[in-house]
């Protein structure tokens, strides 16, 4: 399911956040026009794609975001909402009154969070992210990005059973961005990641809360008891892949995924379907596994990464290694 | 003479002489539909369409589900508030309505893609002074080869189903202006060959009883040839690869506004791959 960037600027500044070498490239001024919408509606519908997954920078700070979504929804398609929650109130309100009668089936937000204690936020964001999930409790994913190694969830825990929202927490985690420093999990960190998002295993249980795993977790970081209880408790639904997602620009350009928004970066009208898009870019991630089979030196022999069972974490860190060498590798795996 | 359609205004003593003939019925009040169905049922005529000038935007008129089956043509300067819009959306789907807006605003452009990509006929409304050639080719280009099906935008689908390159190709019946199809009576029952004309009070017959009077008959052949005279010039429009569509309608403006000779020829170019797309489409016997 490709992302398609409503606005490219954002209210907050958190240190990990991997758009921002897309948004400081980008002039806030851009915004996803009425007849960009259509077509990639179009596009997506004729490519079979059922939902409409929508990002930003903050995508509610579009002018026009409550009519475009219900644009999308009366077009037939499911939306994903992207978003820190941060909406001016009058926004907020139109948003609950145009929404709250859509089953969370049909539209979902996944609210990205920050710990108050360790990222902290102005007092006035922190009780407009508040309101939002007030006010959109069932509709809401908590997502957590993991930039640092002494994170704490507890307050996830909290909002899902103050707010009521799904019981399922996202968790992403902070990856380079080649050619732009920013604040990332490095490698030798990995395990003292996983290990501490196994220290709330208790509270999971407990509360009913399924952790959800995104992209680029590496699966030899885990050890096999870790992974016996994620398939035990989330029902094998977690994979250990990193591939191309699919963000598209305001302006229809076309790139792979946030950390590689620079990279081989086209116009969406260079492709007939979305298949074609995904094949493009699958292509250029298979390049970049043949020069580096992953993250790790081990990752070139690993059998479970043959057998896709993992693919060998963010090719970001590959990418930003490569860009430090000689260039001596295939053609492709630069910018 | 005899036209398949007669535009008259919603007048009950003009209505009453028009007995089995078919009407476009013009109407400045959305509240004037019922009345005009119970004339139908009144008198024996048949409505063809109530033609619905308004000032009141389309997400504000109050459509009714009694109207499923009355044939609307709105003219309507915009779309209005969109939430309301998609709230009135499958009423609009069931009545059989084209939505005409006009392109005196820019956005209208855009809100006719948002109107036929959820399942509303519509059709662009021409306002000489207020042309946008850029726009209008995209508009086009989405009417006639779009990535998914939607419904149609006029006068493009209309044009490029009944395209023939080697005749003069009308579109003014969409607006009920083509005087071979559509004559146009006032209140008093007088004939006029075009709305412009109606509203200059430039007649063409006191009655429709005329209407079979020689000196009709040759004022019509005289309109019926008047598309000759740009070719009696020796400029603009005389050597345009686009007249067979536009017909010259933009002449008075081809100064102020230049680019309808590019538009045309890319909307016969678009026309093109139109008919061969439709050509291209398998179908299997029919029982």
């Amino acid at each position: 399911m490709p992302n398609i960037l409503f606005t490219q600027y954002c209210v907050r500044s958190c240190p990990y956040c991997f758009a921002k070498k897309h948004m400081s490239e980008s002039s806030p001024d851009d915004v996803l026009s009425w007849e960009n919408l259509i077509y990639l509606v179009d596009f997506l519908q004729k490519s079979g794609e059922k939902r409409f997954s929508i990002l930003g920078g903050e995508p509610t700070l579009h002018p026009d975001f409550n009519n475009m979504v219900l644009y999308v929804l009366e077009r037939g398609l499911d939306v994903t909402v992207f978003t820190s929650g941060v909406m001016k109130e009058e926004k907020l309100q139109e948003a609950v009154s145009f929404f709250k009668p859509v089953p969370r089936e049909r539209l979902s937000f996944i609210c990205n969070l920050n710990d108050p204690l360790k990222t902290p936020s102005p007092p006035a964001e922190i009780e407009s992210v508040k309101r939002f999930l007030r006010a959109f409790g069932e509709k809401v994913v908590p997502g957590f990005n993991i930039y640092r190694t002494d994170f704490e969830l507890d307050f996830i825990f909290q909002y899902i059973n103050e707010y009521g929202l799904q019981r399922h927490i996202r968790l992403g985690i902070a990856h380079p961005i080649p050619g732009r420093k920013n604040i990332y999990i490095a490698l030798d960190d990995m395990e003292k990641v996983i290990n501490r998002v196994f220290s709330y295993i208790s509270l999971f249980e407990r509360l009913r809360i399924k952790p959800g795993l995104d992209c680029g977790f590496p699966m030899c970081k885990f050890t096999d008891e870790q992974l016996a209880w994620l398939y035990r408790y989330t029902g094998g639904k977690n994979e250990f892949g990193c591939g191309p997602v699919i963000d598209i620009g305001p302006d229809m350009s076309v790139w792979s995924c946030f950390p590689l928004s620079s990279f081989h970066k086209k116009s969406i009208f260079e492709f007939n379907s979305l298949k074609d898009i995904h094949e493009y870019y699958m292509h250029l991630h298979d390049s970049i596994r043949i020069e580096a089979g992953g993250i790790f030196i081990e990752c070139d022999d690993c059998v479970f990464r043959d057998d896709k069972n993992c693919h060998g974490g963010c090719v970001a860190h590959s990418l930003s290694r490569f860009q430090e060498e000689e260039p001596l590798r295939l053609k492709e795996v630069y910018f | 003479m005899n036209p398949d359609f007669f535009v008259c205004p919603l007048n009950k003593k003009l209505i009453r002489t028009l007995r089995e003939r078919s009407l476009v019925i013009k109407l400045d009040k959305i509240q004037d539909v019922g009345q005009a169905v119970a004339l139908e049922k009144e008198f024996d005529f048949h409505i063809h369409c109530l033609q619905l000038e308004t000032q009141t935007p389309l997400a504000s008129i109050p459509f009714q589900n009694d109207w499923l089956d009355v044939p609307l043509a709105v003219y309507t300067p915009s779309l209005g508030n969109f939430f309301d819009f998609v709230e009135k959306l499958p009423l609009l789907r069931q009545i059989n309505i084209r939505v005409y807006l006009p392109t005196n605003k820019k956005e209208n452009y855009t809100n006719l893609q948002i109107i036929s990509s959820l399942g509303i006929t519509s059709a662009l409304e021409f306002k000489k002074d207020y042309l946008d050639w850029e726009l209008m080719t995209d508009l086009m280009t989405y009417a006639l080869l779009p990535l998914v099906p939607h419904a149609p935008i006029d006068p493009f689908y209309y044009i490029a189903n009944r395209y023939d390159p080697h005749k003069r190709n009308d579109y003014n019946s969409v607006y009920f202006n083509d005087f071979r199809f559509y004559l146009h009576l006032d209140h008093d029952g007088r004939v006029y060959f075009s709305h412009d004309d109606l509203k200059q009070g430039h007649y063409i017959a006191d009655s429709i009883e005329e209407l079979n009077n020689p000196e009709v008959e040759k004022e019509l052949s005289k309109r019926y040839f008047r598309w000759t005279g740009f070719f009696l010039k020796t400029d603009g429009c005389a050597y345009c690869p686009g007249w067979r569509i536009c017909l010259g309608k933009f002449s008075d403006t081809v100064k102020s506004i230049p680019g309808c000779s590019k538009f045309f020829s890319e909307f016969m170019d678009v026309i093109e791959q139109y008919k061969s797309i439709q050509r291209d489409k398998k179908e299997v016997w029919q029982p």
